[in-house]
């Protein structure tokens, strides 16, 4: 748990909504069930969501998956690719690793237009990764 | 190190304005 809190105070800003005492929020926020997290930029622009309890490092993997999404969400190519490549790398093992591979790739495109980029990372998703969702979306690259 | 949580969602909105990071709401239920 200790490492866990240290991604959250190290990462974002949070706030704990009880769905039964903010029922406005968990109206306006379309919540299903919870918990759920929800990653908003400063403006309140949601920029990621997840339903349910994980493990730490799928947690942490989570938070920095929508740090990346945020960055791509502004245009901000370089950063974003930045941030897949650190998830792939330092949560190699979880869920969040293998839409990383992926998604460096469409960073580079919309950075240099190249589409080859896109086809090069979901290949090395797809042989990486065979048996998680990521990799089966992009088994027809293989 | 314990998570120190934002009392408000505004003030957690503030916060992430302030530090370039995004805001995270846990929404939860006691039980």
């Amino acid at each position: 748990m200790e490492a866990v809190a240290e991604e959250v105070g190290t990462n974002v800003a949070p706030f704990r909504a009880n769905v039964l005492t903010e029922r406005e929020l968990s109206k306006r926020f379309r919540i299903p069930w919870t918990p759920t997290f929800v990653f908003l930029d400063g403006e309140g622009l949601e920029h990621h969501r997840f339903i349910g309890f994980l493990p730490p490092d799928e947690f942490a993997a989570q938070i920095h998956l929508a740090g990346a999404r945020a960055a791509f969400n502004r245009g901000a190519w370089e950063e974003s690719a930045r941030r897949y490549a650190q998830i792939a790398e330092k949560f190699p093992e979880t869920d969040a690793a293998p839409e990383s591979v992926y998604w460096i790739g469409v960073c580079d495109f919309k950075r240099t237009k190249n589409v080859e980029r896109i086809y090069e990372q979901g290949r090395e998703t797809a042989k990486r990764y065979p048996n998680h969702i990521w990799g089966k979306k992009l088994s027809f690259l293989k | 190190m314990p998570i120190t949580w934002e009392s408000s969602l505004d003030s957690a909105l503030a916060k992430a304005r302030e530090s370039g990071r995004l805001a995270m709401i846990q929404f939860h239920s006691p039980h």
